[in-house]
């Protein structure tokens, strides 16, 4: 058995690990209690055992002295006066002046430009609406689980489904107390993570438990598990003022954004504020921010973090506006969209982005003007994401029959695997079939970062191109040499080495990638070529979602009819699977919208800990979602991809509250859109 | 032709509420150290916890990137995602 007890103390403090920062104490407490448990499901102890029921029966036998404390379960208790404080050292950051009293507002952020006053005063037309979403989670088909062997000399081999075994080893040791040598991770196939794996919970306790029984160790989250002690996202409640002058242009904007962190801080209320605005040119514009701590699972990662119910917030009074205008609502849209050269209310003007390109695109597909049916309505929203590069090492080793393997550290979960693959045969001039794309553990792949952010098919996919790159220009040299002409003479095309007209090239007959391979082992050895980089440039990615519903006035059911993803990809490396991830993520938008929340009882006890009461939807719920890829190239990447997992799931949640208030001319504000919520809106 | 380095959010009150600073740099190593001099605390908070916006292009870990002149710099939050 261990417990908090036989892990480290660890001091406070805000370290690098893998694409983010985080306080690796708060880490190791999330990870199991120490002397508070901050919510239901909070581990206080593991135990391993020859089988299941030795270690059930073991558990039973664990006595816990708990006082119970009264919890605080949303972002009203947390806040108000005499709320109990979950943390006595927790004092809020980006005061002014540091408080004297803890509390549970984590820290306080505010972004602003331009002079608001003066821009309501100008404005033809002002929504103001209070909007909340409720905590939700990822929701992946796979539980985390992990096999641990610690047998080995103090040194330990760890088996998971992560998106990222290099921040599995980094967090893993952290929490440890070990360096990172004495611990090698091998991930899995991945059945889903949605940025709900990045971050460890078992892996630091199976360790610790092989360490001590000197066995190997496996631990599995059942779906109950999942739900109360993995990170799901951040409810929030986000309050928007918007002004618009009568010919529909923005003129000013307020937002202030309530997101919950969970029991530890860090929610993503930072891209919440810098998203909330992101998508419109308004010239007077103010934000503030509030991260705040509740005993809830600490929140975790969930595509494109803190934009969804940001945009979800802004959308619909957007809509608003463009209602009260008498507007189109893509026109509208257009008339206030970013573009290049446009300064982000976060810093930086725009390179080259596709959000015009995308709206247009929304405008002319079918489905804009399509006919409605009775109960129907129809919804408009947009969505940006930043997306990331981060670091990334690929390998390319050559096969003697002419294959080629490619080996990085990216776990696939959106088919990175086979667009790494695609990248190489494009480079090498060789078929898809003959590269064979490998995800490698921390010991035989060069470094990667997490997959997410978006960054996979963008900054390996880089990585996979210089490597490429690199390759080729072994493959001529060795040609150069075989035919003793000059290197310069020798270009690579339609995978193989053709020697360039003049003196006596022409006799010479092209030496394909096959016989290169073949031949590697005589013209100087095994053909290698790898490549390290932390790829710069991300471009921003922006979607247009157009959905239809139809209500059920008699339930308040709410059936998506008919549902289209728009969005601006860069470059479609591998085109069904962006169209996947377009599909992915509009699907989770609207599990979001319409079913998904986390019940809990006055005791802080989750109530719908199973996918029968935590419903997301299924084929069945869902027509065919359909999509449409928009290609304005990143400038900063050689093909000029841009990410692309993340934007789909930031629309959807607007998209559908927009289509149910045009079906049923009723503004919802509170997600979820559950059939009794809408039927009590329909009865005023 | 210098380098204009643009301020938002909480970083003018780390560089003496200045919203736009002036400089001469060739590249990301010279630019932070000009600001290790003239303004500490944002040099600090910058290689804490900041990503770059060179005209618009993020380098979420910025090193010794080059700058061109006239080059526009932007200090913004490091997205960490999902």
């Amino acid at each position: 058995m261990v417990t908090g007890a036989d892990f480290p103390q660890l001091a406070s403090a805000v370290e690098e690990a893998g694409e983010s920062q985080i306080d690796v104490w708060d880490l190791a407490r999330n990870v199991i209690a120490r002397d508070k448990v901050y919510y239901h499901g909070h581990p206080v102890a593991a135990v391993a055992a020859v089988s299941n029921e030795v270690a059930q029966a073991a558990l039973g036998k664990i006595r816990v002295d708990y006082e119970p404390l009264p919890p605080v379960m949303s972002l009203d208790a947390a806040i108000k006066d005499g709320a109990p404080v979950l943390h006595d050292d927790q004092f809020t950051q980006g005061l002014e002046e540091t408080p004297k009293q803890p509390s549970n507002v984590a820290t306080v952020i505010r972004l602003g430009q331009g002079d608001l006053q003066s821009g309501f005063a100008d404005a033809a037309v002002v929504v103001e609406r209070e909007f909340t979403t409720p905590t939700v989670h990822q929701g992946y088909i796979e539980p985390h689980a992990v096999v641990a062997d610690c047998r080995e000399n103090d040194r330990a081999t760890l088996w998971c489904c992560t998106q990222g075994p290099f921040v599995v080893r980094t967090l893993t040791t952290k929490v440890l107390g070990w360096d990172v040598s004495r611990l090698k991770v091998v991930p899995s196939e991945i059945g889903g993570g949605f940025g709900g794996k990045t971050t460890v919970y078992l892996e630091p306790l199976a360790v610790m438990l092989s360490r001590k029984a000197d066995r190997p160790v496996k631990m599995v989250m059942s779906r109950d598990e999942v739900f109360r002690a993995s990170g799901p996202t951040s409810a929030s409640r986000i309050r928007i003022k918007m002004g618009a002058d009568a010919d529909g242009r923005l003129i000013a904007a307020e937002a202030d954004l309530k997101y919950e962190a969970g029991a530890f801080k860090g929610s993503p209320i930072m891209p919440g504020c810098m998203c909330v605005f992101v998508s419109y040119q308004i010239p007077n514009i103010g934000i503030t921010g509030y991260d705040i701590v509740v005993n809830k699972p600490k929140v975790a990662a969930y595509r494109a973090p803190g934009a969804p119910m940001a945009a979800f917030a802004t959308e619909s009074v957007i809509d608003e506006i463009a209602r009260r205008l008498e507007m189109d609502p893509i026109e509208l849209r257009l008339k206030n969209a970013v573009h290049e050269g446009v300064r982000a209310i976060y810093g930086p003007k725009f390179p080259a982005i596709g959000f015009v390109q995308t709206l247009e695109a929304a405008r002319a597909h079918p489905h804009y003007s399509a006919p409605l049916g009775p109960n129907q309505g129809r919804g408009v929203a947009a969505g940006f994401w930043f997306n990331v590069g981060m670091s990334s090492t690929a390998t390319i080793n050559v096969q003697e029959d002419g294959t080629a393997t490619v080996i990085t550290a990216s776990p696939d979960i959106g088919g990175s695997r086979a667009s790494m693959a695609l990248i190489a045969a494009e480079e090498l001039g060789i078929d898809y079939e003959r590269v064979n794309a490998l995800v490698g553990d921390t010991e035989s792949a060069g470094y990667c970062d997490v997959t997410g952010g978006s960054r996979t098919t963008f900054a390996t996919g880089m990585a996979v191109i210089q490597a490429a790159r690199g390759l080729v220009d072994q493959l001529k040299a060795r040609a150069a040499k075989k035919w003793g002409v000059d290197l310069e003479l020798v270009e690579w095309r339609d995978g193989a080495a053709v020697p360039l007209d003049g003196g006596t090239q022409g006799e010479l007959a092209p030496l394909s990638f096959t016989e290169l391979a073949r031949s590697a082992a005589h013209t100087g050895g095994p053909l290698s070529s790898s490549a390290s980089l932390t790829a710069q440039g991300a471009g921003a990615g922006f979607g247009v979602h157009l959905c239809d519903v139809e209500i059920d006035p008699e339930t308040g059911k709410v059936d998506v009819v008919r549902y289209t993803a728009i969005q601006d990809a860069g470059k479609a490396v591998h085109r069904s699977y962006v169209e996947g991830q377009l599909q992915g993520g509009a699907v989770q938008g609207i599990g979001w919208a319409l079913n998904e929340e986390y019940v809990y009882d006055d005791a802080g006890v989750m109530q719908n800990a199973g996918f029968l009461d935590y419903r997301m939807p299924v084929a069945l719920d869902l027509p065919m979602i359909d999509t449409a890829i928009v290609e304005v190239p990143n400038p900063s990447h050689p093909y000029g991809v841009r990410g692309v997992g993340e934007t789909p799931i930031v629309p959807p949640l607007a998209a559908v509250g927009n289509a149910v208030f045009d079906a049923t001319q009723v503004r919802f504000c509170d997600l979820p859109l559950s059939p009794s919520r809408v039927f009590e809106g329909l009865s005023g | 032709m210098g380098i204009r380095v643009v301020l938002s959010g909480e970083l003018p009150a780390l560089a003496g509420g200045a919203q736009e600073i002036e400089l001469e740099a060739a590249d990301v190593l010279e630019l932070m150290r000009v600001l290790r001099a003239r303004h500490p605390a944002l040099a600090a908070k910058a290689e804490a916890d900041l990503a770059l916006a060179v005209n618009g292009v993020i380098y979420q870990r910025p090193f010794a990137e080059a700058l061109p002149p006239g080059a526009e710099v932007c200090f913004i939050p490091r997205i960490a995602a999902g």
